[in-house]
């Protein structure tokens, strides 16, 4: 094969229009002449509703229509949402509850969708929905994390959507009542809005037989089927693309009912509709991430070999199921309770709540950053009440043998989890640290170290297809399931197709979210792009070359079986005879042979690969201020074969600073009415670049066995370890001035109380 | 409608507009200049800073009518004549300074003004000139080397 | 927004003449009234720009003092005072970010009175005078309290005159999102003792700290304020500070600008 593996360093194709305003995103190719639509959202977190009035409405100049959920059923669209279930622990499955595109007879959270405006500017569109005043009646609002409190729905009596375990409890009972040593520790989780710097923006055409629907999602099939359902159109006549996306973080995955609302409205017009959130419309209505308590109970052997491992976990769904909202905590959250530890008994326990907030849902790592936070946090507790160094906890208790089956069924392939502890423990020169404690006393700075191994399940379709297409131009087309946020998919698939067929990377041209030019594939999501694309790629590449082969053969004089393809070309063995691929699909083009100028196939993963690593922060406090400053960050992964170094480090980069985001600066905050008091970038705040400390990034490589090229996902890895790293930290820092118990997120005025409730504010 | 009429990466522009329509909506609806985005409705997020007679501002803040008799330059007007990369353009692909790109147009206009200002700023000066700029992606590490090796400067600097 | 005409005199008589409306309001860089418009809380049907008036911008010194022209943007002040009146223009090359910087103005902000603004604490702290068309207004006058001054309607700051004190400094902690003031502090040394003003963290706006005042012209070191807080009672709670927290901080900041002073 080709010279894949040399982790050569690409400049990126899609930077060309990215840094000179060409950019294709949704609100810049919005077709001429699409009419806008803007939401009348409800300002209130729960009230009955009637069906509002909407004459003054679509009476004011420049309004086209004007839509309610009533208006939508006698249009003939299904309001109804889907969304995946858990399964209870008594077998049944988790609430099924009703959540409508738009709102009808009640609303449940602030900002849910009530009716639309479509018209001719924005500014009409806006002027008209101040004309649409709803009749709501108050209800009573249910916010915390129990069940009982005022129902939302009348398929969840008790507000619960969901009551999972996994593991044997009596195990680990036996395990805790055996301990040597016992430790406890609840954990809380912060909501945090997930905030892609491009807002959720779409616009829809009809064109009399067919919809297009052009949005800013991470895959365009699920979109597409949902439209053909809602709208009761046969899937053939729905094209579903995605241009160039700005972030998704997991966020920009799941259905909304914007995009069922303007679909209908295009449809029903004729024209094109658009609409792009504003900050706040998407601060309101975008899934949040995190929100969940978790409770923490680690049993030990007297030699400090953990023997037993129970959490148990109440998490907050918000007003409604969102697509996967009841699968983050529970299945996917699971698959990494246990870390890199051999623990031998696992028993988790995790209850689903709704409440009168945005729903929550995937965000970047999608449960296991919770999982792992909770563990990291936990053993940190043990160490220091064991009275050993946190290090030393955590290399006792490594596994140490792979293949390794853990409690919660996954198969860890390959890694070597000491070898990456003791690279980062090197890196971050654990050993000068009292050192550098002590400089920071003498500066008046409370100066602490965190330590957290992590390891990632990379999630979702393990499933891929690529399609190569040789185009009369000249160029090569290769199509793809995945779909780019912008982590660079565009170059790391062309460079890779280059790679293995010796195609000019210059010839090939990545096509990617367009519904009709590719018939299926997984989108963005759980770390997946790059393991399943290369993997369905490369078999898109052998089924390429296999193909080839006796049409090339007698061109070159050679049996095909006589026939190598290496460096890009067939060779005839014992001879300087050679073919490239382009030249040999010219030739059969020319020889009208079309079946050879397109070639496809679909992998499937054996298994999911286990992306691994620590990461080491170091933090100093301003016990005057509560000021949390990262001063030093140093992170060792195992992402397996790296395609792409500097793509890997800058998934690394963004993924810790979205953990440092959640750990020290993010935070949602609702009243008791459930209004959302961080609704803006005025309260809500997202880490700036004098927020980032400077990041040192090592890897200790093993190959994944899980896909072909030994790749192991790095997308998510990022923030699973910042979290809990960041939160050992900062607890490290303050535990000298007698702090005991620290909480997600660090902002000054929580330290500062902590340190004065301990006497040292 | 009054009329505004301004000087846009070179070339003069004159268009109708309404006394409430901001100065990006006339960039990205008037004139077809859309890489100037929109991220936040409060001025936090930077997205659409754009040059003012030499000076960064954002587009979102300000409306069209003020910006008659400017020069103003976006994000569009800064590559080379010969249409390829700007140096600073350049530094940000070399060293990987966007992922999803939303946040860039901004990123690069604040950059160049800080460049116009300070040629060799250092990491920490770099990281406060961005305190209106927001990006979700990159963790800023790689902005900073790149606005680093564009003042030609070690971009290894980033990491101090 | 709602719809409005926005006008740009040229000069000082004709914004005077045109703010004369009573449904006129004054825009200058629009720093904070754009945003505001945007969320639709005002509805003016006439905006006056007074950035095209050139008598209201620059800085000058002479004698001591240091004029501002009303129109003048932050990024100006913090380049051109900053031999002539340090503390003023490192306070101003900290407002916001530098695009706020190069639209917004000193006679913006104080017209504004956001008590999370910084200006506010320079001028009371300076002892400066605000002028306007019609007269001059002391600083111990102009503020009253939460986005409330001495102005009458439709009256504009043409300049603002800052005695320069023998030491300052101000020192700001900032509200992490908005990066407005949850607490500064502006600590002058005026020949006729010292004055602390502070910003963003009292609900009646800007104040000046008397206490801390007294302790500092007795003895100018950070070490007289030590252990000096202002009661919390009066201050702003909200989801970033608690009255207690915000309280501490401007003791904390107080001691801070002393020492940088």
């Amino acid at each position: 094969m080709g010279s894949f593996g040399k982790s050569q360093t690409i400049r990126r194709i899609e930077d060309l229009r990215l840094l000179t305003g060409q950019g294709r995103f949704v609100d810049d190719i919005a077709p001429p002449g699409a009419l806008h639509a803007v939401f009348v959202r409800s300002p209130l977190a729960h009230a009955d509703l009637a069906p509002p009035d909407l004459s003054a409405a679509r009476a004011a100049p420049g309004v086209h229509l004007a839509l309610c959920a009533e208006d939508l059923e006698a249009a003939g669209v299904d309001l109804r949402m889907r969304a995946a279930l858990a399964k209870n622990r008594d077998g049944s499955l988790g609430a099924d509850v009703f959540r409508p595109v738009l709102a009808k007879g009640r609303v449940r959270f602030v900002g849910e969708p009530v009716a639309v405006i479509v018209a001719e500017t924005l500014d009409a569109a806006r002027d008209a929905a101040e004309l649409v005043a709803p009749d709501y009646a108050e209800r009573p609002v249910k916010l915390d994390l129990a069940p009982g409190g005022e129902p939302l729905h009348p398929e969840a009596p008790d507000n619960r959507a969901f009551d999972w375990a996994l593991g044997d409890p009596a195990t680990v009972e036996a395990a805790m009542a055996a301990a040597a040593h016992r430790v406890r520790l609840r954990v809380e989780h912060n909501r945090v809005i997930v905030n892609a710097m491009e807002p959720r923006a779409a616009f829809a055409e009809w064109d009399g037989e067919r919809l297009h629907l052009c949005y800013n999602g991470q895959g365009v099939w699920n979109q597409k089927a949902d439209l053909a359902r809602a709208l009761g159109l046969p899937p053939a006549r729905v094209r579903v693309t995605t241009p160039d996306v700005g972030g998704g973080f997991g966020m920009k995955a799941m259905a909304y009912p914007e995009y069922v609302v303007i679909a209908a409205a295009a449809r029903m017009l004729g024209r094109p509709v658009r609409w792009s959130a504003e900050r706040t419309e998407s601060m309101l209505t975008d899934n949040a991430g995190r929100d969940l308590v978790s409770e923490a109970e680690m049993a030990f052997d007297a030699d400090l070999r953990i023997t037993g491992y129970r959490v148990r976990i109440l998490a907050n769904l918000g007003a409604y199921n969102s697509e996967f909202g009841q699968g983050i905590q529970t299945t996917a959250s699971s698959k990494v309770a246990t870390g890199v530890y051999a623990i031998p008994a696992l028993h988790i326990a995790a209850q689903g709540f709704y409440t009168n907030t945005t729903q929550t849902d995937a965000y970047r790592g999608a449960g296991r950053p919770e999982a792992i936070y909770t563990l990291e946090r936990t053993l940190d507790h043990a160490a220091r009440v064991l009275g050993i160094a946190p290090v030393e906890l955590r290399r006792r208790n490594l596994i140490r043998r792979l293949p390794y089956r853990t409690p919660s069924g996954e198969l860890y392939d390959t890694g070597d989890f000491a070898r990456v502890l003791d690279r980062v423990e090197a890196e971050a020169d654990i050993a000068g640290f009292p050192a550098r404690r002590a400089e920071a006393a003498a500066r008046g700075r409370l100066r602490g170290i965190g330590l957290a191994s992590y390891i990632e399940a990379i999630l979702g379709d393990p499933s891929e297809s690529a399609k190569i297409v040789f185009e009369p131009d000249g160029t090569v087309s290769l199509f793809v399931g995945t779909q780019s946020n912008g982590q660079g998919h565009e170059t790391v698939y062309a460079q890779f197709l280059a790679d293995q067929s010796g195609i000019p990377l210059a010839r090939v041209r990545v096509v990617q979210g367009d519904s009709d030019r590719i018939a299926s594939g997984g989108g963005t999501g759980g770390s997946r792009s790059v393991t399943v694309q290369s993997a369905a790629t490369l078999a898109a590449v052998g089924a390429m070359v296999a193909a080839f082969r006796p049409f090339v053969a007698p061109l070159l004089g050679a049996d095909p079986e006589a026939l190598a393809f290496d460096d890009g070309a067939f060779r005839a063995a014992g001879t300087n005879r050679t073919l490239t691929l382009p030249e040999a699909a010219e030739m059969a083009r020319a020889a009208g042979r079309a079946d050879l100028l397109a070639h496809a196939a679909t992998t499937r993963l054996r298994g999911r690969s286990y992306p691994n690593g620590a990461h080491v922060a170091e933090v100093e406090v301003d016990p005057e201020t509560g000021v949390v400053e990262v001063v030093r960050y140093t992170v060792t992964d195992d992402f397996g074969t790296l395609m792409h170094p500097q793509l890997v480090e800058g998934q690394v980069h963004g993924g810790i600073a979205q953990g440092l985001g959640q750990a020290l600066t993010e935070r949602a905050v609702h009243d008791a009415t459930g209004q959302l008091l961080t609704a803006t970038f005025m309260d809500y705040a997202l880490p700036r670049a004098a927020d980032m400390p400077p990041i040192r990034f090592t890897t200790e490589p093993v190959p994944s066995t899980a896909n072909p090229l030994g790749m192991k996902g790095c997308g998510e890895a990022g923030t699973v370890g910042a979290l809990p790293a960041l939160g050992n930290a900062v607890l490290d820092a303050l535990w000298p001035a007698g702090v005991r118990a620290v909480d997600m997120p660090f902002t000054p005025q929580r330290v500062w109380g902590w340190l004065r409730a301990a006497g040292a504010g | 409608m009054p009329l505004v009429t301004m000087t846009v990466n070179g070339l003069p522009a004159t268009r109708e507009v309404e006394g409430r329509t901001l100065l990006v909506q006339l960039l990205r609806e008037g004139l077809g200049l859309t890489g100037t985005h929109v991220g936040c409705d409060t001025g936090q997020c930077g997205a659409c800073v754009v040059h003012l007679d030499g000076r960064p501002v954002k587009a979102c803040l300000m409306l069209a009518l003020e910006a008659e008799g400017a020069n103003l330059r976006t994000i569009e007007g800064m590559a080379n004549p010969d249409g390829s990369l700007s140096p600073l353009q350049q530094a940000f692909r070399d060293h990987h300074g966007l992922q999803c790109g939303f946040c860039t147009p901004g990123m690069i206009m604040m950059a160049a003004a800080l460049l116009a200002d300070n040629p060799k700023p250092d990491a920490r000066e770099v990281r406060d000139h961005l305190e209106g700029n927001l990006c979700r992606c990159t963790g800023y590490q790689n902005i900073v080397r790149a606005i680093l090796a564009a003042s030609g400067q070690e971009p290894a600097l980033a990491e101090t | 927004m709602y719809a409005f005409e926005l006008v740009r005199p040229g000069t000082v008589e004709e914004a005077v003449a045109l703010l004369a409306s009573p449904d006129a309001q004054a825009l200058g860089g629009g720093q904070t009234l754009i945003p505001a418009l945007k969320q639709r809380l005002a509805r003016p049907a006439r905006l006056v720009s007074l950035s095209g008036i050139a008598a209201i911008k620059g800085v000058t010194a002479s004698g001591g003092t240091v004029t501002v022209g009303g129109g003048a943007t932050h990024a100006e002040v913090a380049a051109a005072a900053a031999r002539t009146y340090p503390a003023l223009a490192a306070l101003a090359g900290r407002i916001g970010d530098p695009a706020v910087r190069s639209r917004g103005t000193i006679g913006g902000s104080l017209a504004n009175n956001d008590p999370s603004a910084c200006y506010p604490a320079a001028v009371l702290a300076s002892g400066a005078t605000v002028v306007t068309p019609a007269r001059e207004i002391a600083a111990d006058d102009f503020f009253r309290g939460m986005f409330a001054t001495a102005l009458a309607d439709g009256e504009i700051i043409t300049a603002v005159r800052f005695p320069v004190p023998v030491r300052a400094a101000y020192m700001k902690f900032v509200q992490p999102a908005s990066r407005f003031a949850l607490a500064g502090v502006f600590v002058a040394q005026t020949p006729a003792g010292v004055r602390v003003a502070v910003t963003g963290a009292a609900e009646a706006g800007v104040f000046r700290w008397t206490a801390a005042e007294a302790a500092l012209t007795a003895d100018f070191r950070p070490e007289s304020v030590r252990g000096l807080v202002p009661p919390a009672r009066g201050m702003i709670g909200d989801i970033h500070a608690s009255p207690e927290y915000r309280a501490h901080l401007v003791g904390v900041m107080t001691a801070r600008a002393v020492a940088a002073a």
